[in-house]
């Protein structure tokens, strides 16, 4: 996640009240958790990010109330502005992508006869390449 | 106190939870205490009539939401493709039941329709729901069409600040039907979290597990069973169904009978992520999966009253007539086969049930029907390439080869072929005792009387002799 990254054109840093920003802040301490925790997780702090339209003049890092979609007012330390979906698709993966081929390929060899007594095809991956 | 809560009261931890009785009865507006009869036995079917309404009615409050009545796709290529692999004769038709295309993009529309209808009915100005899933997208969609106020509470960051991009796409979905989204970081204190917002606004608990959020799902059931009849002139032979918190099993087969569908068999399937734990900050990004996986599907069928309501209506075992496990790989592989050879790219979790159906569809004969009774939409984040691709940055191996070599949270093994994928059997009858096990620590049992073993024997459909049989190997015997 990136934190702290600001609008285009703006002085770094600084945001003004009614900008649309992300506050992070700390639920519940370590020693104040559930019960039963793994131990890796009972070390650490449960943490909050929540999004809002900021209340006053802050500049990142600060500590600010703002205004969540629902109309509660949340306070928190100011790490985002604009904060923009940051997931996309990934990267392709050929692993997945030769599979199409492969399919239709097993689908032409079975032909309307599907069903009868073959030899296993699929474990040639596609596409086949000469030499190899 | 928590500048994440504003408002009177102490909001501890501690505090909170030493008020969750008052607080739930207030959000559900529902006496859970009625149905109890005694210690550990409830009327399930009184719980289930509590909403005053039956399918019917449910039916028409979800169209007026635009939701239900999706269309059922026969898969005729994936179809071919299992007889290609087939004995001969075998080779089952697979009908796959479009749920993607209700207004949020999953089945968990039905739930929220009647939910936030609920909500609006009674009066309450919002609707708050703790999910990391599909249903927090739904709740808020269905706020927005419905005009109430809506906050999700998702967990979805590791302590390093990375968040799954599945949940993460979630949370971007909520917030774009308007809904504040309160994201945390790993933990089950999610629960503690809802809590102190109910009781800070007022507003009503939109839980995955109310007699509403089941009656959603048994829509889905009833159309699923009558139009596979209409179609194929048969009811189906076995509705796959991907299982987590038990919600969609209980609703999908109680949806079957009321259509009529007595002899289909309801099969749960999970994605096996075994070894993982799900409270683990370290585990938690090394899935690839966030919701229809034995990390969820195991612990609510063995103890479904581990939720956000008194008495949870999603209860698996008394509906399952199996339980089979799927790796992740062969999902990711049945995912780019639906892509390929139907022209539908959904899930990729939506499709766990349908990479269990390229299994079994190949042991029942021709004639037989399976139907895949749900999808999702994909996008950013859910998509294969993107989860494979974060998989691989959280150091998780990806390769084609044998699944059988898979280890959740090391290694995805997308197989070279589909009949190597296997939709593996977990003994229900080992669920059942674990079951008995549970109730027998959640509520000390050292006796139970002939009514609590009937409603035992009934809560996890056993034969009163099982059931009898494997508690006193607990040491606890039946009086009188």
């Amino acid at each position: 996640m990136v934190e702290g990254s600001v609008a285009p054109g703006r002085e770094p840093a600084q945001a003004r009240p009614g900008d649309w920003v992300r506050i992070h802040l700390v639920v519940l301490e370590p020693g104040q958790r559930a019960p039963q925790l793994p131990e890796d997780t009972a070390a650490l702090p449960l943490e909050a990010r929540v999004n809002g339209f900021l209340q006053e003049a802050a500049a990142l890092g600060q500590e600010v109330e703002i205004l969540t979609l629902s109309g509660r007012r949340v306070r928190g330390r100011l790490v985002e502005l604009n904060p923009s979906p940051a997931h996309g698709f990934g990267r392709v993966q050929p692993e997945l992508l030769s599979i199409g081929p492969e399919l239709r390929r097993l689908l032409e060899e079975a032909g309307p006869a599907a069903g009868r007594k073959r030899p296993p095809a699929g474990r040639r991956p596609w596409p086949e390449v000469e030499g190899k | 106190m928590s500048p994440l809560f504003s408002g009177p009261g102490a909001r501890g931890y501690r505090e909170v939870m030493a008020r969750s009785g008052e607080i739930l009865r207030r959000a559900l507006g529902l006496d859970y205490s009625s149905f109890r009869r005694g210690r550990l036995a409830f009327d399930y079917e009184a719980l289930m009539a509590s909403p005053g309404y039956g399918l019917e009615r449910a039916a028409e409050i979800q169209a007026a939401c635009h939701v239900g009545r999706t269309p059922l796709l026969e898969l005729e290529r994936m179809t071919q493709l299992v007889r290609s692999y087939a004995p001969p004769g075998c080779g089952a038709r697979i009908f796959l039941k479009d749920e993607a295309a209700n207004p949020s993009g999953s089945f968990k529309d039905r739930r929220a329709a009647l939910s936030v209808h609920e909500a609006k009915e009674r009066g309450y100005a919002g609707v708050i729901a703790a999910t990391s899933g599909n249903y927090g997208a739904a709740v808020a969609s269905q706020a927005a069409m419905q005009g109430l106020k809506c906050i999700i509470v998702q967990e979805v960051y590791d302590s390093r600040g990375e968040g799954q991009p599945e949940i993460v796409e979630k949370g971007r979905r909520c917030e774009a039907f308007g809904a504040e989204v309160v994201q945390l970081t790993v933990g089950p204190e999610l629960f503690y979290v809802l809590l102190a917002l109910l009781e800070e606004t007022g507003y009503f608990s939109a839980s995955l597990y109310t007699p509403y959020a089941i009656l959603g799902i048994e829509t889905l059931g009833y159309e699923v069973g009558v139009e596979v009849r209409a179609r194929t002139g048969r009811d189906p032979d076995c509705v796959l169904v991907t299982h987590a918190g038990g919600g969609n099993v209980t609703g999908t087969a109680r949806g079957l009978r009321r259509a009529g569908c007595r002899s289909t068999r309801v099969v749960g399937v999970s994605v096996d992520l075994s070894g993982l734990h799900m409270a683990s900050d370290a585990d938690f990004n090394r899935k690839s999966f966030t919701t229809g996986h034995t990390g969820f599907g195991v612990p609510f069928a063995t103890w479904p009253d581990r939720s956000d309501v008194p008495i949870n209506a999603a209860r698996p075992l008394r509906y399952l007539d199996e339980y089979r496990v799927v790796t992740q790989g062969e999902v990711f592989y049945a995912t780019e086969a639906l892509a390929q050879l139907e022209g539908l790219e959904r899930g990729p979790a939506g499709n766990t049930s349908l990479a269990a159906a390229l299994d079994v569809a190949r042991s029942l004969p021709r004639d037989a029907v399976v139907v895949v009774q749900e999808t999702e939409y994909t996008g950013a984040g859910k998509h294969p390439y993107a989860q494979l691709t974060f998989a691989r940055e959280n150091g998780v191996d990806v390769r084609r080869g044998d699944p059988e070599e898979q280890v959740p949270g090391r290694s995805i093994v997308i197989p070279w072929e589909p009949s190597q994928i296997r939709a593996r059997p977990l003994s229900l009858a080992r669920l059942r005792a674990s079951y008995l096990r549970n109730a027998v620590q959640r509520y000390g049992l050292k006796g139970v009387s002939r009514e609590e073993l009937e409603f035992l024997a009934e809560d996890c459909r056993a034969d009163e002799g099982f059931v009898a049989e494997t508690l006193k190997g607990m040491g606890v015997g039946v009086e009188g």
